[in-house]
């Protein structure tokens, strides 16, 4: 097996950089945790502050720094890109934990003429995100760690495929990276086995004796053996529906209802494959052109269209009452986005079940899934008072809730 | 608008409007005042007498939009003794039957 890992350092300072330039070149300490007992997330690699300090003895050390409170979306956002644009690459893509992933490359050498045309790739794909990322690449899964905390931006380092030659490699690296509980590492650190190298030299019995499964696990490792398999990402997929209205509406009741019908439809689709979504990327297209574009992160990932409906409704009406609404002329088409979808979430029902209602969501369900489309048809109110008769009812598809 | 090559395939509009204007032949006198409309017998269109006209209004509506509504509604009690109402739109001149 060969794997490229792919790790960022100070991704959050890198994301705060890229967002503002005013921090490039300062010292920046960001923060994050309860705010009576804030700890440092991250900082300027020349702070030389570790994660998890406490904010108040960073600052005391730092008295110049900057100091901002972590926006964890954006740098999970930010990095989910770098994870996407890997998948374009190899299929079987782990994210490990933010700012580090592994890509198993073994068999794309003759797709992309190879390893070193592959390494190439996995650069350019985190530097088009505007990141500095080390690439480390070995047989095995940590050492291609170790391979990528060696390596400098831009430099990959890669090692052969010979276990001799991978330990020989490790060797001299700390204890302190091996995959093992930190009791683990603090005994090792007690018999004065600091480097990987000692380690090495003792005999797997003496290391099994004393840590159990982590000795014998450790000492495969720092002798060049790694058996552990690539957890994959699924890619993330994405819903995405599209209403045209008949004509421009310019009424709130029409455009509630288009956006309801839309959402109906958006979440069958989640329904449909048992998922739940995270986000939801609403854009709303006028007469005029101009667009208006509404991003919300649901608290808890949600499969209910009348939920979603409710959220971007209240927005909606917020803004329009203000003078500068973005929504000035009558809406044409309306987009919708629903990203970041995950497991499906139960909810508790309720003791006494219309089981009527159940029936038919379930009818539906089926006949959506085997047409594409729900082939039931309701007719709504749109614009009762309109004096164009045409433009009163309408009839738009039953999909289950 | 720029397309996106990840977007889910879906069908059709869910968005149908009712009662949509249909087209239909009116022979109207000089002043403009329908004389007779074709109505669909056993798959064939006949021409039948408008009896009395009874009512006529005017619809002017979305001015402010490049095609604007204009319409003149009538109506009719046909010779059959049926009640028909259609409209002439204003800006092409096209005669539509359609439920008021």
């Amino acid at each position: 097996m060969s794997i490229a890992c792919v790790k960022i350092q100070h991704l959050p300072f890198q994301c705060e950089v890229a967002r503002s330039s005013k921090f490039a070149g300062r010292l920046l300490i960001i923060y994050h945790g309860e705010e009576s007992r804030p700890i440092v997330l991250d900082a300027s690699p020349n702070a030389r502050v570790r994660s998890g300090t406490p904010l108040v003895r960073a600052m005391s050390i730092h008295p110049e720094a900057a100091v901002i409170r972590a926006d964890e979306a954006l740098y999970d956002a930010r990095w989910q890109e770098v994870v996407e644009s890997l998948l374009d690459i190899s299929d079987r893509v782990e994210d490990a934990i933010r700012g580090n992933a592994f890509v198993a490359i073994d068999g794309l050498s003759e797709l992309y003429g190879g390893e070193e045309q592959i390494v190439s790739l996995i650069s350019d794909a985190t530097s088009k995100h505007r990141f500095e990322a080390r690439i480390g690449v070995a047989p095995g899964r940590f050492h291609s760690y170790c391979a990528a905390v060696r390596a400098q931006p831009s430099q990959p380092i890669r090692l052969p495929k010979y276990r001799a030659a991978v330990k020989d490699f490790i060797a001299p690296m700390p204890v302190d990276l091996l995959p093992l509980e930190s009791r683990a590492i603090d005994m090792m650190h007690d018999f004065a086995l600091d480097t990987m190298g000692d380690l090495a030299v003792q005999s797997v019995s003496a290391l099994q004796a004393q840590l159990g499964a982590d000795g014998r696990r450790a000492w495969d490792l720092v002798n060049g053996i790694d058996r552990t398999r690539l957890n994959p990402v699924e890619r993330s997929r994405t819903i995405i529906e599209e209403l045209q209205f008949p004509w421009p509406v310019a009424s709130m009741d029409a455009l509630s209802f288009g956006i309801r019908t839309l959402l109906d439809r958006a979440f069958a689709g989640v329904q449909r494959i048992g998922k739940s979504a995270g986000r939801m990327d609403l854009q709303c297209e006028m007469s005029d052109s101009e667009r208006w574009t509404y991003s919300h992160t649901f608290k808890e990932p949600t499969d209910s269209a009348m939920l979603a409906h409710g959220v971007v409704m209240t927005c909606i009406e917020t803004i329009v009452q203000s003078d500068t609404s973005p929504i000035r002329s009558p809406v044409e088409n309306i987009d919708v986005e629903l990203s970041r979808l995950g497991p499906a979430r139960s909810e508790q029902s309720g003791m006494w079940d219309q089981h009527e209602k159940g029936d038919l969501d379930t009818a539906l369900r089926q006949l959506s899934a085997k047409l594409n489309s729900s082939p039931i048809k309701t007719v709504v109110d749109v614009e009762p008072w309109s004096r164009i008769p045409e433009r009163r009812q309408a009839l738009a598809e039953l999909t289950s809730r | 608008m720029v397309t996106n090559p990840r977007k889910t395939p879906s069908v059709g509009g869910t968005y149908q409007p009712l009662n949509m204007p249909i087209p239909v032949k009116v022979d109207s006198s000089p002043d403009g005042q329908p004389v007779s409309v074709a109505e669909t017998r056993k798959g064939r269109s006949v021409p039948t007498r408008v009896e009395n006209i009874i009512d006529v209004w005017e619809l002017d509506d979305e001015w402010w939009r490049a095609t604007s509504i204009r319409r003149r509604y009538f109506r009719l009690l046909m010779g059959t003794g049926r009640v028909l109402t259609v409209f002439r739109d204003l800006s092409s001149g096209a005669w539509f039957r359609q439920e008021y």
